[in-house]
């Protein structure tokens, strides 16, 4: 028996013999391949000037000095502007949140509403939250700092989209046998809001907040090109400005993309410990 | 006499599951529905519970028309209808507090309840990590703990393998002993049929109509392998297919 089931599992093995080398090369081994990929391609395309760009070396040099010392023509760290601008769409997405899950809640469970709100949100939702940048300076011209009013405001459009469909959607795909057992048991509407739609829906509201955070992200960097004074946006649109700054530019990128997948990766968490029976 | 049905109609738009319905079952009484599917058994069920407000004709508990509020009536699903997101034991809540029972009397009654099942050490355990014969005794669990007066059943055995099955036929029927609750079960399993009930409903299908009602006098506790048992199936299945 022991024989005959090793001899099927090296049939197994043999009928992708072609992968199969392949196969030996471990998660990891590939992740770094991957990136050393580029590497070698930014270092080629910088060494034969194929493109105006720095050498990857000098790029981390820049980086790691932005992290540890700062710039010295804004005299502040790298964290320290990521952290400007984060805050900003902590504070929108935040707003976003408590909005758009409340609206997509009653949308999704009470029909009259959902008719009513969808003919002006579909109108507005293929609008892009940037393009909102113009009218909302004009709107918070008189509060005292408009551009942080019109970047909240801004990351707020960009979020809300997202988090409001997936909640949406989530309600409505409650199972039907959950909605019948509530009632049978005679469970009030609050009831059967608070404790079968809600908890039903929040798998899908998290993938919403996961987009909308994602989202929120872009428009905070494309919010601060137009106006601001301290984000990563301002900072790399800035550097540009300047000239010649180009290490900083990419180190500024970089910084963006590292955020946005902490960002990610922190909601997938807090799902996790929010969602336990999944 | 404990339930009874008076010109029940039910319709989904132009369609008639089934049309002037008549029913009387007594107080106590173990009772099952069989019949072809599509005969509305189901249907019947949840028109009983009060989920429809289409549903025209009388259905009175008591002398008292059903409401979903009222607390007299216990539903159990066919598949698992406990909330994936609640422990067992806030499932069970779940139904106390929709009843609006004394907060007092919850950790009294689901420890109670758990032990009736026989459950009483996966009181913090997720549907998820229950066997499906172990669901359903906790969704048996969940309704017994707020006391309803009636039971509706529909196929709630149909998803388990036939071992399990007859362990919560047995399981169920000591339950019904000591409680002595009204029970309307619904299965389209002519053996369980023949092993639970002490009346049958045999209902026929297009339309939906009650086709006759028997009477099972076998003793108890009952043998599914008895010469009497196998002759009560027997004319049973002929009763539904002629």
């Amino acid at each position: 028996m022991g024989l005959f089931n090793y001899s099927t599992v090296e049939r197994v093995n043999s009928q992708s013999a072609g992968l199969g080398k392949f196969r030996i090369l471990g998660d990891k081994f590939l992740r770094i391949m991957s990136v050393a990929t580029i590497l070698i391609v930014w270092q080629l395309t910088a060494s034969l000037e194929l493109l105006e760009l720095p050498s990857p070396i000098k790029t981390l040099r820049v980086f790691t000095d932005l992290i540890i010392s700062g710039d010295p023509l804004y005299s502040r760290t790298l964290p320290e502007i990521v952290w400007a601008s984060l805050q900003i769409v902590i504070k929108a997405c935040t707003a976003s949140i408590v909005v758009a899950v409340c609206l997509g809640i009653l949308m999704g469970a009470v029909q009259p509403l959902r008719k009513y709100f969808e003919a002006i949100l579909e109108m507005l939702r293929p609008i892009p939250p940037l393009a909102w940048i113009p009218l909302s300076y004009v709107m918070f011209a008189n509060t005292g700092s408009p551009t942080e009013y019109v970047q909240i405001f801004v990351v707020f459009v960009g979020a809300f989209f997202p988090i409001l469909l997936n909640t949406i959607h989530g309600i409505s795909m409650v199972n039907r046998i959950h909605l019948e057992a509530a009632h049978t048991m005679g469970a009030a509407p609050r009831q059967v809001l608070l404790q079968v739609m809600l908890p039903a829906a929040l798998p899908s509201i998290f993938n919403g907040i996961r987009v909308g955070f994602g989202v929120g992200w872009m428009s905070i960097v494309a919010a601060e090109f137009v106006g601001g004074k301290l984000g990563i946006g301002y900072y790399i649109w800035s550097s540009y400005s300047v000239g010649g700054r180009t290490a900083e530019i990419i180190s500024g990128m970089v910084a963006i993309g590292i955020v946005g997948s902490l960002i990610n990766k922190a909601i997938l968490l807090t799902e996790k410990r929010l969602v336990p029976w999944r | 006499m404990a339930l009874i049905l008076r010109e029940v109609t039910q319709q989904f738009g132009e369609t008639p599951i089934f049309e002037n319905l008549n029913l009387e079952v007594e107080e106590g009484c173990f009772c099952c529905i069989v019949g072809p599917s599509g005969c509305g058994k189901s249907t019947l069920l949840k028109v009983i519970a009060g989920l429809y407000n289409t549903t025209t004709g009388n259905v009175a508990l008591n002398n008292r028309p059903v409401s979903l509020h009222d607390g007299e009536v216990g539903f159990v699903f066919q598949e698992d209808a406990l909330f994936p997101w609640y422990t067992v034991e806030e499932n069970i809540r779940f139904g106390l507090r929709a009843r609006k029972i004394d907060k007092h009397k919850w950790d009294d009654i689901i420890n109670k309840n758990l032990d009736k099942v026989g459950l009483a050490e996966y009181r913090s355990y997720y549907p998820k990590q229950l066997s499906g014969g172990m669901k359903q005794r906790i969704a048996i669990a969940r309704v017994m703990a707020y006391n309803p007066k009636l039971l509706l059943m529909d196929e709630p055995f149909a998803s388990l393998d036939s071992f399990n099955r007859n362990m919560l036929q047995s399981e169920l029927i000591d339950l019904w002993e000591k409680e002595k609750k009204t029970i309307l079960f619904v299965t389209h399993n002519i053996d369980e049929a023949v092993f639970l009930s002490e009346r049958l409903i045999i209902m026929g299908a297009k339309p939906g109509r009650i086709k006759k009602v028997q009477d099972i006098n076998l003793p108890r506790p009952r043998n599914r392998t008895d010469t009497e048992f196998c002759r009560n199936r027997r004319r049973i299945l002929e009763m539904i297919e002629g």
